[in-house]
């Protein structure tokens, strides 16, 4: 995964989810008047996911069907799952190729359990936890800061 | 420049780095060859102001090929700037447009019952005079003189709005024929006014006449510089040619500098994803660190920054 942040190799990060899980292309842009940001969106079955460089940090986002314009670092939801009590850890020292590499592999390893998360019947249940807890470590990262916290 | 330096008077006072171009620290010290060079440190390039321009070319010269990639402030160093050194303020992404203006709605006045014109009108002819005020229920100068929209935010804008290269016709047309670029009425004393009474306020230098408290919206990709757009904002913005030659420290000093910007204007700080849900590590949440350090909150709906 060569100069994972290169818009030209875009296809390498994501091409396992297309041919082994049947996501499908629907979106992408790339900016060069800011900061060459770019995304990729892809779709499956109950959510999607956006492959995203948002000056020069590179993650995975993903939204439920049910909610298409709130999107979550994917990241988020591998804590929620494995570790809700540190559901936004600082990974800013991770380089780009190492997070995505193991965004990938939580994907490959937990598909289904994300689908289960995200599908119609669950989105509300999971949008209201995942909200809970970020908002918790919010107040706890930046404690005074968020009004009415306190 | 022994000779016009602030030392010429009073030798004892000690000596301001940071006298000229926002904060660009004045480099003299080393030059202790008797040289008198002198320069201030923009982020990209040296000045000279002696000579009045850049020692180095500068990285954007492709994008403004009018002028000469030395130039400083396109050649107008009373109202524009340069601090970063890559293009003057009145050019620059990472300074732009002036807010728009949210009028005052004022249930008692009929001028405020019209519908506005089209924002895209402001750069075209203003009405003509009494169209803001058809119906003839005109309740007259001295109320607006007093009772007007925020007056204060009024001028502010009129003068912003005088962009002297681009929204010149503009201004000069409320001189003449009483209305601003939203149709609202404005006397030709008003507009007289605003230019007296704001002038001395300008700050040589920064690029604008007048600093007002604008908007400054914060976010992620996909978002944030939608959000700016509509709401005719500033946001954080560096062309990928540039952004791609910085080292960490040196984007993330930009970034600095932007909101420096923005706390020294007193903007209004609106955020385009909710703060909450801000990744750990990511600029926009490294944005957030830093405002938390400056005493901002944010608003219950996590939308907003509030000092």
């Amino acid at each position: 995964m060569k100069d994972i942040l290169n818009y030209e190799s875009r296809d390498q990060l994501y091409k396992f989810l297309i041919r082994d899980f049947g996501l499908v292309k629907v979106d992408e842009n790339y900016d060069a008047e800011a900061f060459g940001n770019f995304f990729v969106m892809l779709s499956a079955r109950e959510f999607m996911l956006k492959y995203i460089n948002d000056r020069s940090y590179l993650t995975i986002e993903i939204a439920s069907h049910s909610e298409p314009s709130k999107w979550y670092d994917l990241s988020f939801i591998k804590k929620f799952i494995y570790h809700p009590d540190d559901i936004n850890s600082n990974d800013r020292l991770i380089d780009n190729t190492t997070r995505i590499e193991e965004l990938n592999s939580f994907l490959r390893t937990d598909f289904d359990l994300i689908s289960d998360l995200f599908n119609a019947d669950n989105y509300m249940n999971t949008r209201q936890e995942i909200d809970k807890l970020l908002k918790e470590q919010f107040n706890k990262d930046f404690p005074g800061m968020s009004i009415g916290s306190a | 420049m022994a000779g016009i330096s602030d030392k010429a008077l009073k030798s004892q006072y000690a000596e301001n780095k940071y006298r000229f171009n926002d904060g660009s620290e004045l480099q003299n010290k080393e030059f202790s060859d008797g040289s008198g060079l002198e320069a201030y440190d923009a982020d990209f390039r040296m000045y000279d102001p002696q000579i009045g321009r850049f020692w180095q070319m500068d990285p954007l010269s492709d994008l403004f090929s009018d002028w000469s990639p030395y130039v400083f402030a396109n050649d107008n160093p009373v109202s524009l700037n340069d601090p970063l050194g890559l293009a003057s303020d009145s050019a620059s992404a990472l300074v732009p447009a002036p807010p728009k203006k949210v009028p005052v709605q004022h249930p008692q006045c009929l001028t405020c019952k019209l519908p506005k014109p089209d924002v895209a009108k402001a750069a075209g002819p203003a009405p003509s005079k009494g169209d803001a005020h058809a119906g003839g229920d005109d309740h007259g100068t001295l109320w607006h003189l007093w009772n007007d929209h925020n007056v204060v935010t009024d001028i502010a804008y009129e003068v912003n709005s005088v962009n002297l290269l681009a929204k010149g016709y503009d201004f000069f047309s409320t001189m003449l024929t009483g209305h601003d670029s939203y149709g609202v009425q404005q006397t030709t004393t008003q507009a007289a006014t605003n230019l007296a009474v704001t002038l001395p306020m300008g700050r040589i230098g920064e690029g604008v006449l007048l600093v007002e408290q604008g908007i400054t919206v914060l976010g992620s990709y996909g978002k944030y510089l939608e959000l700016g757009e509509q709401l005719g904002a500033k946001t954080f913005n560096i062309p990928d040619a540039v952004w791609n030659t910085l080292t960490e420290d040196q984007k993330w000093a930009a970034n600095i500098r932007f909101l420096n910007r923005a706390i020294s204007r007193g903007d209004r700080i609106v955020l385009s994803n909710s703060a909450f849900e801000a990744k750990a590590g990511t600029y926009f949440y490294r944005e957030l660190q830093y405002l938390y350090s400056k005493g901002y909150k944010v608003a219950s709906n996590g939308m907003e920054l509030i000092k």
